[in-house]
């Protein structure tokens, strides 16, 4: 009996090992393999999933061996290299600050090709737990199934915060956290069950807001915590939409007013300071690393819609002092409209205090829809910015966000087809210098093309989003809101 | 001939829902099919049927798919409707041998049939249904108490979270069965199957609301049997008293003994008028003439438009649209618009609306204008809008076609992979797919060249409260758009803005009319007769 079942095994055993192909008298070609995503010669961190590609044409098959310093994986598909979850992890601990090699060879026409060799070098840093961002069709006025959804970084799993399913017919959107910590969250959602909700003592503590006041022109969107997580900046924006007729222009989302207040948690109380509710259109709040100062974005108003495109924003900031709630006297520029000639949008700090990472596109304020869009760095210390040409694409480069050592950051590019937003990770040395980015790992590479969602909003978070979803969903489908009140300060 | 009755009714009424739905509501058929893709990937599968009821759901847009031929829809339906008489047939005589009240097991079905004639009721509950129906068959011929306690449990769970809500029915008649037809009375098992099935029923779909994204109401009735997913439950609720207290009936009323023939013949009429009734009272035809235009905008038969309206002129800004479209087409709008009622400048270009139906429409005509912006942002909307979250096949197609307009061969390329996954659009992705990225063959393209050359591509901000400034800019920027010029004069004629159309009419000189069209003769004759005053 057992001699038969050995039979079997070996037998599968064979019949499994004989579905691989051998690369025998293969062509040499001095370029790199055309694989998607593109992870060649990339940095990555040291805890990431593995980085399956397929080849970018249609192939016979398609052959990789993963090498390390001390093992080497070797893999086959039709199309596919989908790489071992355990094997991929051992590989990266292995070769903590060191290259693994990726040798790749292609089956085409019945003849193999093989590629020029390339490397994926694994930094010594980590990157934080995961990523929380919003999937959406990348629409206009309406919108379908959408949802804030919060993705392991180590591996593949992906679990939704809140779908729009859960308040039938909302929209869900901002959603922010305190320096990468979820205990503290912010998120919105619209409709005709709309809130803002607000979890600032971690998991059962989330609350219903209605953050309208009589003193301020809309609700609060943008959000962004101060470190220490009693307050959070927000915009208040009257936004319009209008729509382009030429081909490669979509949409302009554009601001009627706005204006930035700042969210007392502990008094529930609106900071109103008059520097910040001036007749210039203020915009996306970000304080400082150690909270001494807020960033935003100002322009000069316009009249609408006939001057949208004259509707340029700088990089602005004012001191805060967290212990009284108060600002600073004067509005200082730290990049003006006059420097660029250009519009400053999503200007975030590193955690660090060292950089300034902004998006800088032709005019106004929402980026995703400016193909020109491109991310810069701006050198805290010596007031310098420069374009981040290592990570920048002749497409649409927009929303950002720092991991919390600073070693990372995680932007949102429509370099893929030019209109669905994916997520792509670069890493930023200590120097300044940034690598070639690599897109967030996929367990499938092709099914991006069947993915109709954008990627919208990523936010690193160092440990899983605990929040109570029915509790939420619950408070959500009641009418009762807590109000916010407001406080003018000097 | 006694034996083969009930097929005989059966095959009767399955003839009727076929003949009723292949010819009477075809285009209710269409319009269903149009607003889902179904797609043969795995990843599809998982995110639908991830969900409560997905397995169900499923099934029916795979079903639903086949509705792009009506008749094959048609024959679709009527089986599923068979099939559910039958499965109740079967339960019913499981409770009672023999019985001459067989027709009443078609009253589900008629109930289902009047339902499916709202184009928002979506198959899957009634694939739902016969999941359901088909579990408690499956309870029937398990012999073991204890067994049957396992696959009442065990079955409920699975059926709801593969079928959604039907799982009710399942439990309930299952606890009939255990009683009636296993005569259990005393026996332990049947005590716990029963106490179990009853507090699955009333808790799995609020335990569940701990980890679905979805709110308790959807939970408990079934999130996907129609198209919104908030809607009044009751209809639902009338199936599912009617299928779980037709086998009870069976019971309770007396058998016929005497005047059996009469009483056949008079039940017989009985369900005949009750289909009548039931059938006659929902259908609309005049959702089913809006569907025609539709459709037949959708498949470019701008004749078969023009013939309808002869025969009845439609009268709904959708409907009146589509005629003026089929007009210009066909080069008769400047000729014959006035021949037939016009909605004003509604019924030439619709204001848009936050839905998933009229932007589609207005979306066609924006297309062949030239506005192709314009064209893909209505259809984008349309779909974005549709209740169930589905992605639509019409849309996928025309986004597709805007961008390979547009030269955006990227995101063109992304939709026609998508629709290379689906049966019945995969043809015209695998036609399209050569043309990107060949600038010659789009352009040489007798719809796609034409469409490019009228296409602005100055930017300007579209406005639709601007509709007549607009057409200008479309018509400037490429005067040999003929139809721009048409909608422009007619736009100027609707709004009563004849000093406009005046000014405008000497630019239509080299657009190839061989006679001045009639509706503008009567207009400069109007005008000459005005300023003569």
């Amino acid at each position: 009996m057992m001699k038969r079942i050995y039979f079997y095994l070996i037998l599968i055993l064979l019949v499994f090992s004989s579905c691989k192909k051998t690369v025998r008298n293969p062509q040499i070609s001095n370029e790199y393999p055309y694989i998607y995503p593109d992870y060649v010669n990339v940095t990555i961190p040291c805890n990431i999933a593995p980085l399956n590609f397929i080849s970018g044409v249609p192939v016979e098959a398609i052959d990789a061996v993963i090498k390390g310093n001390k093992s080497k994986i070797h893999l086959q598909g039709k199309n596919l290299i989908q790489i071992s979850l355990k094997k991929w992890q051992k590989l990266l601990k292995e070769n903590k600050g060191g290259d693994l090699n990726i040798s790749v060879c292609i089956l085409d026409s019945s003849k193999w090709t093989k590629y020029k060799d390339f490397a994926i070098h694994v930094s010594k840093d980590s990157i934080d737990y995961g990523l929380v961002y919003r999937l959406i069709a990348p629409g206009y006025e309406t919108y379908s199934k959408m949802g804030i959804y919060e993705r392991n970084l180590s591996n593949f799993d992906q679990r939704p915060i809140i779908e729009n399913t859960l308040v039938t017919g909302s929209c869900v959107n901002c959603h922010a956290f305190r320096h990468n910590n979820p205990d503290c969250i912010s998120m919105h959602v619209r409709g005709s069950h709309s809130a803002t909700v607000l979890q600032t003592k971690g998991y059962g503590s989330e609350k219903c807001y209605e953050t309208k006041t009589d003193r301020t022109i809309s609700s609060c969107v943008y959000p962004y915590w101060h470190p220490d997580g009693r307050y959070i900046a927000y915009s208040n924006n009257t936004t319009k939409q209008v729509f382009h007729s030429a081909r490669d222009k979509r949409v302009e989302v554009v601001d009627g007013a706005s204006d930035i207040v700042v969210y007392d948690t502990k008094e529930n109380k609106l900071l109103l300071c008059p520097r910040l509710m001036t007749s210039s259109f203020e915009t996306f709040p970000a304080f400082s690393a150690d909270g001494t100062k807020l960033y935003f974005c100002s322009s000069e108003p316009k009249r609408l819609p006939d001057e949208y495109k004259e509707i340029k924003y700088s990089l602005c900031s004012i001191s805060f002092n967290a212990k009284d709630g108060t600002f600073g006297n004067k509005v200082d520029t730290v990049i003006s409209v006059r420097q660029t000639g250009k519009s400053i949008s999503f200007p975030r700090p590193s955690y660090d205090g060292k950089y300034l990472m902004f998006t800088l596109s032709d005019y106004g304020n929402f980026s995703i829809w400016h193909q020109e869009a491109d991310l810069y760095l701006l050198d805290l210390k010596t007031k310098k910015y420069r374009s981040i040409k290592e990570v920048n694409s002749p497409n649409t480069e927009s929303f950002h966000d720092w991991s919390s050592n600073s070693r990372w950051f995680v932007f949102s590019s429509r370099r893929d087809d030019g209109l669905y937003t994916r997520l792509y990770i670069a890493s930023i040395g200590k120097d300044g210098s940034v690598t070639k980015p690599f897109m967030l790992p996929q367990k499938n590479p092709i099914q991006n093309t069947f993915n109709l969602f954008s990627y919208n909003i990523p936010e690193f978070v160092i440990r899983p989003v605990k929040i109570k979803m029915k509790s939420m969903g619950s408070k959500l489908l009641k009418t009762t809101r807590t109000k916010f009140e407001y406080k003018e300060v000097k | 001939m006694k034996q083969y009755i009930n097929q005989i009714f059966s095959l009767i009424f399955g003839l009727s829902v076929f003949l009723f739905f292949a010819f009477f509501y075809q285009y209710h058929l269409f319009y269903q099919e149009q607003y889902q893709l179904f797609l043969f990937t795995g990843e599809y599968f998982r995110q639908t049927v991830w969900h409560v009821g997905g397995l169900a759901g499923y099934i029916g847009a795979f079903l639903t798919q086949f509705y792009y031929y009506p008749k094959i829809g048609a024959l679709i339906i009527a089986a599923l409707l068979v099939i559910i008489q039958e499965l109740m047939l079967y339960l019913s005589t499981m409770l009672k041998r023999q019985s001459y009240w067989t027709l009443l097991t078609f009253i589900p079905s008629i109930i289902y049939w009047r339902l499916l004639c709202d184009e928002n009721t979506m198959l899957t509950g009634v694939v739902a249904l016969v999941m359901a129906l088909l579990a408690t068959g499956f309870y029937t011929l398990v012999e073991h108490g204890w067994t049957r306690v396992v696959t009442l449990l065990l079955g409920s769970f699975i059926l709801y979270y593969f079928a959604g809500g039907v799982y009710i029915i399942f439990i309930f008649l299952s606890i009939i069965l255990e009683y009636v037809y296993f005569e259990n009375f005393r026996e332990v098992s049947a005590y716990v199957g029963c106490i179990g099935g009853i507090l699955i029923a009333v808790f799995l779909p609020w335990a569940t609301s701990y980890i679905a994204q979805a709110t308790l109401p959807n939970l408990y009735w079934g999130s996907n049997y129609f198209r919104y997913p908030v809607t009044n439950h009751s209809t639902f609720l009338l199936i599912w008293i009617s299928v779980a207290l037709i086998p009870f009936l069976f019971i309770i009323i007396p058998e016929i003994k005497k005047h059996v023939i009469i009483y056949t013949t008079a039940e017989f009429i009985g369900i005949a008028a009750l289909i009548v009734l039931a059938i006659g009272q929902v259908y609309n035809g005049k959702k089913e003439n809006l569907m025609y235009y539709d459709f037949m905008v959708r498949a470019k038969q701008w004749d078969l438009i023009i013939d309808k309206a002869n025969h009845k002129s439609p009268n709904t800004p959708l409907s009146v649209s589509a005629l003026n479209l089929a007009l210009c087409q066909e080069g008769k709008l400047a000729d014959k618009m006035f021949n037939y009622y016009q909605h004003g400048p509604q019924g030439l270009l619709p204001d848009f609306q936050r839905d998933f139906t009229l932007p589609l429409m207005t979306g066609e005509i924006y297309y062949y204008l030239g506005f192709i912006n314009t064209a893909q942002r209505y259809a984008f909307e349309a779909m974005e809008a549709v209740p169930d979250y589905q992605k639509s096949g019409r849309v996928i197609k025309r986004l597709a076609q805007t961008n390979l307009i547009n030269g955006e061969y990227k995101v063109a390329l992304k939709y026609l992979k998508i629709l290379q996954k689906s049966l019945f659009y995969r043809k015209f992705a695998n036609k399209t797919i050569p043309l990107l990225w060949n600038e010659k063959a789009i352009n040489d393209h007798p719809e796609y060249g034409w469409l490019r050359k009228c296409r602005p591509t100055e930017d300007f901000l579209f406005d639709e409260n601007e509709k007549d400034v607009m057409l200008n800019k479309v018509f400037n920027h490429y005067k040999q758009n003929r139809m721009a010029y048409e909608y422009l004069m007619a736009y100027y004629l609707l709004t009563d803005n004849l000093q406009k159309f005046a000014k405008f009419f000497p630019q239509g000189a080299n657009i190839g009319y061989d006679h001045i069209p009639y509706t503008y003769q009567q207009a400069l004759n109007y005008i000459q007769a005005n300023t003569r005053k």
